[in-house]
Formats: structure tokens, sequence, C-alpha cells
């Protein structure tokens, strides 16, 4: 074959070029420790990586809501079992008070005090959390238990993403905890603040027989809250459970994302080196083959 | 009659013809490097011989022709493989541009703002009645806007200056066409008609006509006198002898005002269209990644923010907001023009919510501001699979179509690489055959030389024998 300057010089600028090309893309690569940097480098990998990261910053939002559930379940909680304990003390005190021992003014002291929890039973029932009352429903804004008892709340269940298309409710409907349904008032049993004003009533008219009624009242009244109370706490439960789950898909999600866009180092790092050999090597030759003409040697 | 003189003839003319062959070789070495240069060879020749006392006797040597070393076939090949390397270059090259549009180092794409919004919702869902919440989604949905809009501008500048890069490839074109005819008439006044070659105005020529073969299709023979007949896209006559005729860009307001590519013939009449004709070379890449490849991603863009939109709207509607617009529904979230392919271009956020963020939706009762049935609804959006035919969601949808451009520039690359392998290695065979070799030239001079030197010792010989024949009278 014949071979002329211009084929000898392009073969070799060619070469040149392309050790060169692979050399800075390797480069690029350990530079950027990215395996992806522009879109052709592997197109099917950026769309899973767009996927990928978006189910990363999904999981993240969710354990976001979870964590704003398990508040919100917390102060809803502590609230309730705030209303217990007054409750278990309004008991105490009906059980105290209707023995015959105590008289009218013991009573009607005593009846300050059922006032006072009557009051805390109604602030609790008002606990609000940010700016938001945790029983009201979705009158989010109003209060939901009035001076005298009344719930004018609604059964707003307020429902969290906690994950991928599974909503969680984070509130409770409390309607029933400071109401009395239908069967309950044929029953004959009363709403929760009613109960206490019974006591209250019952001490400050110096009447066991209201006493009495109360106490038992209270005692039914305290079931309902204890029922209100498991159901938070198995929601509470669930919720810490998912939170898990999520920051395991979390991790899993990271490292799929990170095989899908990361460089392996060791590797990109050996074939860096090996691609500046075969640049250095090309070099080489081409220097070597450039030089020889016959016009060298004619004298 | 030959005599002495005659003797001498013979020497002079070899070392005319070896100067010759000097020349050649020297001017063969001075454009050893030249682009399109094509070897030359001296065709040397034995005269007629002239008859001498009852025999036949040799009359020495001479120039018949400098031939340059030349093969048409190939010729044509490389310019088939210029206008497919020509297309694919420009193809791969434009396609690489475009692409940054979507590049993965960017931290805000419209996937990344689709899920940032989503996320936002979230967020308000747990709040829907605080304000700051409100607020923060009112932001995001502007910045989702913007990641929509950043690609539909993006793509349009990719638009425009592949517009203005048609104009100037057809400026060059014309060119081109023009000095293809002038060497049409220098090709015929050099030759003129007879046996002898303009090699170096071929060489020109054919360089000129690959240069041409890089930006469109073309054909072309060499016809009569030496002179080059060039034909475009069908069968559209651009040159013959030394006319040409002209390409010209017009604005065509069937395809959203960009430039259409027009042939006017060499009289000056009978104008066509050959923008969707034109079947090689960059002015085909350029056409089709600016009529194709950009204008299909700037639908697929409109395409994926107004079904967001719509479905976003539709469920917003059912709404209520707060305060003064807990009583309301029927708001839309996003707005925009109705012309589909103005959907990105005229996106934003509804008047009523960029004025107060209380109008956002988010209740299904009115007058509950702790009510998030509704954004719950909007929520669920996220992963619904409501595009391609139900098939994906909006990131889906993204993520896909994003890929598929993706593989197109990988294939576009990969057949860039295709081409320029096969036109090296024509290149390679053309120079082979057309290119200068040093050590050849060398050889060459070598042979001159001695030949040089051969033929000066005969014009010293016949002259020693003329000094003798002159001396016989002393």
């Amino acid at each position: 074959m014949r071979v002329s300057e211009r084929q000898r010089y392009n073969v070799t600028t060619d070469r040149v070029e392309r050790a060169k090309t692979s050399n800075s893309k390797m480069l690029e690569k350990m530079s950027t420790q990215k395996r992806i940097s522009r879109l052709s480098d592997d197109p099917v990998g950026m769309g899973q990586a767009i996927r990928e990261k978006d189910r990363i910053a999904r999981q993240n939002q969710y354990q976001k809501n979870v964590l704003f559930a398990q508040g919100f379940i917390e102060r809803t909680e502590s609230a309730i079992s705030g209303i217990a304990d007054f409750l278990i003390r309004a008991k105490e005190l009906a059980v105290q008070q209707a023995n015959a021992t105590y008289g009218a003014a013991g009573r009607k002291s005593t009846s300050m005090e059922v006032r006072q929890i009557m009051d805390g039973v109604i602030a609790l029932a008002n606990t609000s959390y940010g700016n938001r009352y945790v029983f009201a429903g979705y009158r989010a804004l109003t209060p939901p238990l009035t001076l005298d008892g009344q719930y004018v709340g609604d059964d707003g269940a307020v429902f969290l993403p906690i994950d991928e298309g599974n909503f969680r409710q984070i509130n409770i409907q409390p309607r029933y905890l400071f109401e009395n349904s239908e069967e309950e008032k044929v029953a004959g049993h009363f709403p929760l603040v009613h109960t206490l004003s019974i006591l209250h009533e019952g001490l400050q008219t110096n009447d066991v027989h209201m006493i009495r009624k109360s106490m038992e009242e209270l005692e039914f009244q305290l079931g309902k809250v204890n029922t209100y109370q498991a159901k938070l706490g198995a929601i509470h439960s669930s919720l810490s459970g998912s939170l898990e789950r999520l920051e395991l898909g979390e991790e899993l999600s990271m490292e799929s994302l990170s095989k899908i866009e990361d460089a392996d180092m060791f590797r990109t790092t050996s074939d860096f080196k090996r691609t500046e050999t075969v640049l250095q090597s090309t070099l080489m030759a081409s220097n070597k083959l450039l030089q020889p003409s016959l016009l060298n040697f004619l004298q | 009659m030959a005599g002495l003189y005659h003797s001498l003839n013979v020497g002079a003319d070899a070392l005319m013809a070896t100067r010759q062959g000097v020349d050649t070789a020297g001017h063969n070495i001075a454009n050893a490097h030249t682009e399109g240069f094509s070897r030359q060879r001296i065709e040397l020749t034995q005269r007629e011989p002239s008859q001498s006392r009852g025999v036949l006797i040799g009359n020495g040597v001479f120039v018949k022709n400098i031939t340059r070393a030349h093969d048409r076939f190939l010729e044509k090949h490389l310019n088939t493989a210029h206008q497919d390397t020509g297309y694919s270059n420009t193809f791969a090259d434009q396609m690489t541009a475009v692409e940054a549009v979507y590049s993965p180092e960017l931290n805000a794409s419209v996937a990344d703002e689709m899920t940032a919004f989503f996320s936002s919702l979230q967020d308000m869902s747990g709040m829907p009645e605080d304000l700051s919440v409100r607020t923060a989604v009112k932001e995001r949905a502007q910045s989702l806007i913007q990641s929509f809009k950043r690609v539909d501008e993006s793509l349009r500048t990719q638009q425009y200056d592949l517009n203005e890069k048609i104009h100037g490839e057809v400026e060059e074109v014309n060119g081109l066409l023009r000095d293809i005819a002038r060497l049409n008439i220098n090709i015929n006044v050099l030759e003129g008609g007879e046996q002898r070659m303009a090699n170096d105005l071929r060489d020109q020529q054919d360089r000129l006509i690959r240069q041409l073969s890089d930006k469109m299709e073309v054909h072309y023979y060499r016809g009569d006198l030496g002179q080059v007949v060039l034909r475009g896209p069908d069968e559209a006559l651009l040159v013959e002898r030394g006319n040409t005729s002209q390409l010209g860009t017009v604005v065509d307001s069937d395809n959203g005002n960009f430039y259409d590519i027009v042939f006017t013939n060499v009289e000056g009449g009978m104008t066509r269209s050959l923008a969707r004709l034109n079947q090689g070379g960059s002015l085909r890449a350029l056409v089709e990644v600016r009529d194709d490849v950009v204008q299909g991603l700037l639908e697929k863009n409109n395409h994926h923010a107004r079904s967001f939109m719509d479905h976003f709207n539709h469920i917003h509607r059912k709404g209520y907001g707060i305060n003064a617009f807990k009583e309301v529904t029927g708001r839309d979230f996003f707005t925009t023009t109705g012309d589909f392919s103005q959907t990105v271009q005229g996106m934003k956020i509804s008047d009523v919510i960029a004025g107060s963020t209380d109008a956002i939706g988010a209740a299904a009762t009115p007058g509950a501001p702790g009510d998030n049935v509704v954004l719950n609804e909007l929520i669920r959006l996220q992963g619904k699979k409501l595009l391609s035919d139900n098939n994906a969601t909006f990131t889906d949808y993204y993520a896909n179509y994003v890929g598929v451009f993706g593989l197109e520039v990988l294939r576009a690359q990969h057949s860039r690489e295709a081409d320029q392998i096969l036109l090296a290695d024509l290149q390679s065979r053309k120079e082979s055959i057309s290119g200068v070799s040093l050590d050849e030239e060398a050889m060459n001079l070598l042979r001159w030389q001695a030949n040089f030197t051969a033929s000066s010792r005969v014009i010293s010989v016949v002259d020693e024998m003329l000094e003798t024949v002159l001396g016989l009278k002393r």
C-alpha cells in the first residue's frame, strides 16, 4: 500500500485525538465522581435516577409527615390523659363526699375544686398543636368545647400521607367523648362536662343522691376516655413502625441512586491510569512515526 | 535529415523533460500538505521517429501531459460519505447542545420541582390553615412554573439559533456554488478543449464540491470540456457551466415563522421549497433538529405542563379556601393561554391565588380551615398514572421523555462515529492514491537528477563531436 504524507499525519492526529478524548472523559469522571454527567452518558440510568430522586424526596417528606403526626398525637394523648387524671380526681372527691360524715360546708368548699376541674377539662379539650385545636376536627381554628361544655367542633377526620398511597388518620373524632350519643342518652348517660356539673351541683346543694349519681356517671366517662386513649396509642405505635420502614426505604433508594449515578472510584482511577498510559505511548509513537523520511538521508 | 544538431536537440529535449520532472516533483513536495491536492505525474512519450538513411531513428522525449493521480469513482463515494458525515456530525453536535437543557447536574429540573411542589402540599396537609405553609405552596408552584419555563425558553433559544444557522449555511452554499461555477469557466479556458488538464483547478473544484456535500445533498458529473454539472435535492439544477441557481431563506408562516429553504433556478424563475426534500449534509440535520427534535421536546413539555395543570385544577376547583374564600369553590390554581403551543409560555398561578393564598382550595367543606380532604386528593395526583395512556405519573412522564431523548442523542453520537470511521477509511484510500509521499518524491528527484546529468553528458559529447568536426578543416 502506498502511504502518503497526509495519510500519516491524519492517522497520527486521529490516534492522538482519540487517546486524548478518552483520557479527558476519564478525568471528568474522576473529578466529578459521577458516572453520569450528561444525559447521553446513560439515558436509561438518568431516567432511573430521576425516579429514584423523586422517591427519596417523597420518603423524606413522608418521614416529616409522620413526625408531624406523632407530635400531633402526642399532644392529643397528653390532653386526654390530663382529662383522665381530672376525672379520677373528681371521682375520688365524689366517693369521699358521698360519705355521710361530710357536712354541707365541706361539700360546698369541695365544689370549688370541682369547678376548677371543670375548667381544667375544658382547657384541655381546647388544647392546640401549633395554632390548631387538636379536638376540633376541621374547624381547627375554633375552640371545640365551649365554657358550658358544648362540643362545637365537627367530625372531620384529618388524614396525612405517610407512605406511597397510604393516608393515615392523625386525629380522633371526639364528639362522643364530650357528648352523649343517642344510645347513651337512652341509657341515661350525660355529656362529660355535664357529669362534672352534676357533681358540682350535688356538692353545692348538699344533695348526696346527686353526688352518688355523678359517681357512677364519672366511672362511665372514665371508661370512654380510656378507649380513646387506647385508640391513640394504637395510631402512635403504628406510626413509629412506618417511620422505621421509611428510613429503611430511603436508605435503600439512596443506595440504588448511588449505584446509578456515582462512579466506582477504584475502577475510575485504574481506567484513568490506563488512558493516561495510552495517551503517552501514542504521543511517543507519533513522534517516532513522523520523523523518518528519505529526504533526511539525502546529502 | 538527422545530423549532429539533431543529436543536440535530443539532448536538449531530454534536459527540458527532466527539468519539468523536477518541477513537478517540487510542486508535489510544496503541496504535500495542501488540502485536496492530488499528486501530479508527468507523462513522458518518445517523439515520432524520423527516417534517416533508411532507418527510423528516435527523436528523443517530450512531456505529453501532466496528469493527477485521481480516482473519480472513489471521489463519488467520498462525496456521498461527506453528505452522510455532514449530516450525522451536525446532528450529533446540535443534539449535544440541546442535551444541556436536561443536564443531570441541574438541581431544579421539572422533576425536582414537581417533587418539591408535592412535598409542600404535604406540608400544608398537616396544617392547611397556616399562612406560612400556604405561602410556601405558592412559592413552590412558582418554582415549578419557572422550571417548565426554563425548559421552554432554552429549547426556543436553541430553535432560534438553529434557524439562524440554517440561514448562514444557505449563504455559504451560495458562495460555494458561485466558486464552483467560476472554476468551471477557468477550467474551460485553461484546458481549451484539448488533452491537457488543469489539474490544480480540478483539485480545487473537487474540494469545493466536497465542502458543499458536507452541507447538502449533491449529485454531479464532469461533462463537456471538463465542466461540472451539479444537481441538488429533487434534481434541482444547481450549477451548469458558469451559471448557478440560488438558494435562499424565506420566513415560513406555516412553520412557526422559521426559515424555509427555497430554490430559484438558473433563469431566475421557478421557486420551490427544498427544506424537507434535502436528504443529506448539515442543512438536513439543522432542519431536522429544529423542526422535529426540538419541536417535539417543546410539545412534550407543553403536554406535560398542560395535563398537570388540567388535572390539578380539576380537583382544586372543588376546594374551599379559608377566610374570605371559606364559602366559595370553583377556582383554578394555574392558568394559561388556550393555545396549546403556548401552554408553558402562558403558564402562571391564577390571579386569585397570586392575590391571596387564602384562595388555595384545601377543604371539601365550607368554613372548615382544618379540612384537608381536597388537598389530600391533590397529593394523590403525585402517584397517579395519568399520562401516556395511564401508564406514567407526572415524574415518570418527564423521566421517560428525557430518557428517550437521551437515547436519541446517544444514537446520534454513535452514528456520527460510524460515519466518521467510514469517511476516514475512504479518505485514507483517497490519500493512498492521490496523496504526496515525500519518500517517493525524493526518489523522483534523484531519478531526474541522474537523468539530467546523463542528458547533459549527451550534449557535451555532441559538443565534443562538433568540435572534432570543426577541427577537420584546420
